[in-house]
């Protein structure tokens, strides 16, 4: 995706311009020129439409920074310290013009060779002076000892334009500058040169050559020749020669030059000629005046100082040792024959401040010098108007800046200086008042301190407050609280420090009656169910079945007609099929012995046709008579609850539409139970329940409306609610439980589970009637205690 | 907006109710095509408590810091493995009449008979006799108990009197309560007083 430039919008890759706002877009993260938007490949340093320089100039660290070249006569710039000073604040109330030109300076242009490097002006600048630089943009000695390849094009042709110019020796100012070209030679106009630069230029300043040793690049070809091995061998270049030559004149003293060869650029600054008083005229500005009727000559250069950094040497005049190298103006033109006194050192342009030196010696240089001094100097009082809180606010004292606060200021012994304000205890507020800290009786860290060994202060002791201020502990003193706080601060750290109390539980009643009473209740049933089983006396015990229901029960299935058809609902689950089950097996059984058409069906849960066919199964099995869609069939299960046995009462079972839950056919494929569609033909229908409900829907919606005759067969649960249907006739019979069923059995003759299990009925239920006697005696013997307590 | 749901609820409610007292041509079979459509609606409402099943069981599983994240995963399984064995074999084959017989209906019935032991611990903690109600109903339980003990064979005429005349007035007084209460009910249904269907 490509982001557009100007709006931030993700478009596709190749795409040319912004699908949001139309903006040209730029492949691949190119740079788009600031100036005219060009975009550009990123390996592009400049524009390729404008020129305009698209990587940002970067100075590199002071360790790996080489010596700055030294300033091109006329050309070159200023060099550009690495960290950007405060402009120097002049006491004197001269007109002192922006500083300016300190801001925009230059980074230094190290050689021709890093031409690539340079500004697009510089870049322009160089091209449009070919062949009347010469003297000026003169090769440093690197650039002379390295390969032409090496140097940029424009040093190239500059070299090829000296040689042409051989002939036109080049004209000296009596100053011994090398003459400027014509101003009409550069083809830069004036607002292409920055602003430093189109400004007058400083005073040129003569500095007088070493004296006793010639530099390097003065000395005869030999030697120059081994200082730079790697020169090509073979006489000095033409340009080379003919700079020479230039310095050769200049050491005479002649002036090469005329006035008229003069450029006017070098005359108008009135340096360019002898050193006369210049004549004021009105262009020329105030601060002006005096420097130009200055002595040409600088003062001499103090001794190196280790903070002056050498881009700041090379601006600073050496006038005090003459016969220092001057390194950084080793590029200039190299005069070999010139008399080391008459040397004549081209002067940096330097920016109109610099240039407004006052009456007093001082070059340029020494005012960017003294204005750096006084930036980096302790900052002394200042000598405006402090406002008042400023005065109030104690200054720390030079030798104690980097200390902090609390080491400057001593526990316990809080010194006022003099220049310290101290607070009238009326100006401070109570509540700075209560957090001011509390004053240790202890004493001071000066009464403790170490004793002085020597000199005037030996025998004094606590001399060194900031040593003894280390070694002193720091912790800071708690606040002491006002008197109405404190009592209400120490009541509340009173009431923290007392011990938690638990609130008062109650003591948790003893359940260890209860604990130990349960397995054994557990035990107790488990051994009545069982037992039975190992007794034989108690599972043969008789069961009275006269004058029961389920007598009556027994009677109404013993009146049905051969072939009569009995509707089974088996409308219980699994999980009451261990009670009903022994009902469903009597009954189906009996009903099998009568032979009756049985038809089995399920109401409440789909999970009783399953328990009806096994049901009918295992009774078919046993009266062996008995087979699955002759005698006996399983409709499964009708859904729809109160709606479905009301649609069952009303529609009866449609032969067409419903079918049987073995062989999924429809009921016309069995002949034997056609006729069940009319609830008319059904003799009977037994309703199995497990629980109520659906024993009651049968009873409020089929019977009523197919008038069918309906008999419940139910668990005992479900007993006192079937007792009121069968109290209004709309149960012709009913029996009920574990009892109901072996009555049932005892009826018909048949011994099965139900009689089986009747044994351990009457036991367990012996146990819940020793239980629920035993609890109550335990609780009226508790009662009857806890009283007498 | 509720008063189209509103006005079919009541419209539906009078037409069942008037096919359910009168024998009509025009009302018995929109009365018949109303309740298969309750019919139809109930057989979803399985699917619908199985989908709501696994759901509830689902959570759970997600939720691993419940304790019984466990047994969520056997119940979602289980129905999970029926439901695809029911589905493929269908009732009542093979398969799942094994499942029903050796593995549903046993463990159905052992849950049940743990009433018992459930029962008899309630019979002695909270069968007391604090009162002269709870003294009444602590006589008519033990009452019934002996008169239905095969092995005594005692009080079965007093426990068939318990059943049926105090039991069975008792019942008799709820049921009669019930219906009113449903007559109630459905005439607020009727005449859009509540709109269950509409919340």
């Amino acid at each position: 995706m490509i982001q557009c430039s100007h709006c931030g919008t993700q478009n596709r890759d190749g795409s040319k311009f912004c699908s949001d706002c139309g903006a040209r877009l730029v492949q691949q993260s190119g740079l788009v020129c600031p100036m005219c938007g060009e975009p550009n490949t990123v390996e592009n340093v400049f524009c390729q439409k404008c020129g305009a320089r698209l990587v940002p100039l970067t100075v590199a660290p002071a360790a790996d920074r080489t010596p700055p070249p030294a300033p091109i006569k006329g050309l070159s710039l200023p060099v550009k310290p690495a960290e950007p000073t405060a402009p120097p604040v002049k006491a004197e109330p001269q007109p002192i013009e922006p500083p300016a030109p300190v801001a925009p300076i230059e980074p230094p242009k190290p050689a021709p060779a890093e031409a690539s490097k340079s500004d697009d002006w510089l870049v322009r600048l160089r091209a449009s002076s070919p062949e009347e630089d010469a003297p000026i943009s003169a090769p440093s000695p690197e650039t002379t000892a390295s390969p032409s390849e090496e140097s940029g094009d424009w040093l190239v042709q500059l070299r090829a334009t000296q040689t042409e110019e051989q002939a036109a020796p080049p004209s000296i100012s009596p100053q011994g500058i090398p003459p400027r070209p014509p101003a009409d030679a550069f083809q830069v106009d004036e607002e292409d040169l920055p602003d430093w630069l189109r400004s007058p230029s400083a005073p040129v300043v003569q500095e007088p050559a070493p004296a006793d040793k010639p530099p390097a690049w003065a000395a005869p070809p030999q030697a120059k020749a081994e200082q730079a091995p790697s020169a090509p061998t073979g006489e000095a270049p033409a340009w080379l020669t003919q700079l020479r030559a230039e310095a050769e004149q200049a050491s005479t003293g002649q002036l090469a030059g005329s006035e008229d060869e003069i450029p006017d650029w070098l005359r108008d600054t009135g340096v360019a000629t002898e050193p006369q008083p210049a004549t004021p005229s009105a262009e020329e500005p105030a601060w002006f005046k005096p420097a130009a009727a200055e002595p040409q000559m600088s003062p001499p250069v103090p001794a190196t100082e280790a903070e002056i950094p050498d881009w700041l040497m090379t601006l600073k005049p050496k006038t005090e040792e003459p016969a220092a190298p001057i390194a950084p103006f080793e590029t200039l033109a190299p005069v070999e024959a010139a008399a080391p006194s008459q040397v004549v050192t081209p002067a940096p342009i330097v920016s109109p401040v610099q240039a407004a030196a006052p009456t007093e010696v001082t070059t340029p240089g020494e005012e960017l010098l003294e204005s750096l001094e006084a930036a980096t100097a302790v900052p002394q009082p200042p000598t405006v108007e402090e406002p008042a809180w400023l005065k109030e606010t104690p200054r720390p004292v030079s030798e104690e800046e980097d200390v902090p606060d609390w080491l400057r200021t001593p526990v316990g012994a809080a010194p006022v200086t003099a220049g310290e304000a101290v607070a009238e205890p009326s100006q401070v507020p109570d509540w700075i008042a209560a957090l001011k800290p509390a004053e240790p009786a202890a004493p001071g860290i000066f009464d403790r301190g170490p004793v002085e060994a020597g000199g005037p202060l030996a025998g004094l002791r606590g001399v060194l407050p900031l040593a003894s201020a280390i070694a002193e502990p720091h912790a800071p003193p708690r606040p002491a609280p006002p008197s109405p706080f404190k009592e209400t601060a120490s009541l509340f750290e009173s009431i923290l420090a007392a011990p938690v109390l638990a609130p008062a539980v109650p003591a948790a009643k003893p359940a260890r009656r209860q604990l130990t009473m349960r397995p054994f209740i557990y035990v107790l049933m488990l051994l009545a169910v069982l037992l039975p089983f190992f007794v034989p006396d108690l599972s043969n015990a008789s069961v009275r079945t006269f004058g029961t229901r389920a007598a009556d029960f027994y009677e109404k299935i013993q009146a049905l007609q051969p072939n009569s058809i009995v509707v089974l609902s088996f409308d219980y689950d699994p999980g009451g099929a261990g009670e009903m089950d022994l009902q469903a097996n009597v009954l189906v059984r009996h009903l099998m012995k009568k032979g009756a058409r049985i038809v089995a069906i399920s109401t409440m849960d789909p999970t009783g046709a399953q328990i009806a066919q096994r049901v009918l199964d295992d009774a078919a099995r046993a009266t062996g008579n008995y087979t699955y869609g002759t005698n006996y069939l399983n409709l499964g299960f009708i859904a729809g609850q109160e709606a479905g046995l009301n649609q069952l009462a009303v529609a009866g079972f449609a032969p067409a539409t419903t079918s049987d839950y073995v062989r999924r056919e429809t009921l016309d494929k069995y002949p034997n139970f056609l006729n069940i569609q009319n609830w008319r033909n059904v003799a009977l229908l037994i309703e199995l329940a497990g629980a109520p409900e659906p024993l009651q829907k049968w009873i409020e919606q089929v019977q009523p409306r197919a008038g069918v005759k309906i008999a419940a067969g139910v668990s005992a649960a479900v007993e006192p609610r079937a007792l009121t249907y069968l109290k209004t006739n709309q149960l012709i019979a009913l029996s009920s439980g574990f009892l109901g069923a072996a009555q049932y059995e005892a009826l018909s003759g048949q011994r099965g589970l139900a009689m089986i299990n009747a044994g351990a009925q009457s036991t367990a239920q012996l146990v819940l009637i020793g239980l629920i006697i035993a609890g109550n005696l335990v609780y009226w013997f508790s009662r009857g205690r806890g009283k007498a307590k | 907006m509720r008063l189209i749901p509103t006005a079919i609820a009541i419209a539906v409610g009078l037409v069942t109710l008037l096919d359910y007292f009168y024998a009509n041509p025009i009302l018995d079979p929109i009365g018949d095509a109303f309740k298969q459509w309750t019919i139809i609606l109930t057989a979803f409402a399985l699917i619908l408590g199985l989908i709501n099943l696994l759901r509830v069981h689902f959570a759970r599983i997600v939720r691993r810091h419940e304790a019984s994240a466990g047994y969520s995963i056997v119940v979602v399984v289980t129905a999970m493995l029926v439901f695809l064995v029911g589905m493929w074999f269908m009732l009542p084959s093979a398969p799942m009449t094994w499942i029903f017989d050796n593995v549903y209906t046993p463990l159905q019935g052992a849950f049940f008979a743990l009433v018992a032991f459930f029962l008899a611990t309630a019979a002695y903690r909270a069968l007391r006799a604090r009162n002269f109600e709870t003294l009444l109903m602590l006589f008519a339980a033990l009452v019934v108990l002996l008169g239905q003990t095969p092995l005594l064979g005692v009080l079965a005429d007093a426990r068939d009197w318990v059943l049926n005349v105090p039991s069975a007035a008792g019942v008799r007084g709820i049921l009669i309560g019930v219906a009113l209460g449903t007559i109630a009910t459905a005439l607020r249904f009727l005449v859009g007083m509540d709109r269950p269907y509409s919340e």
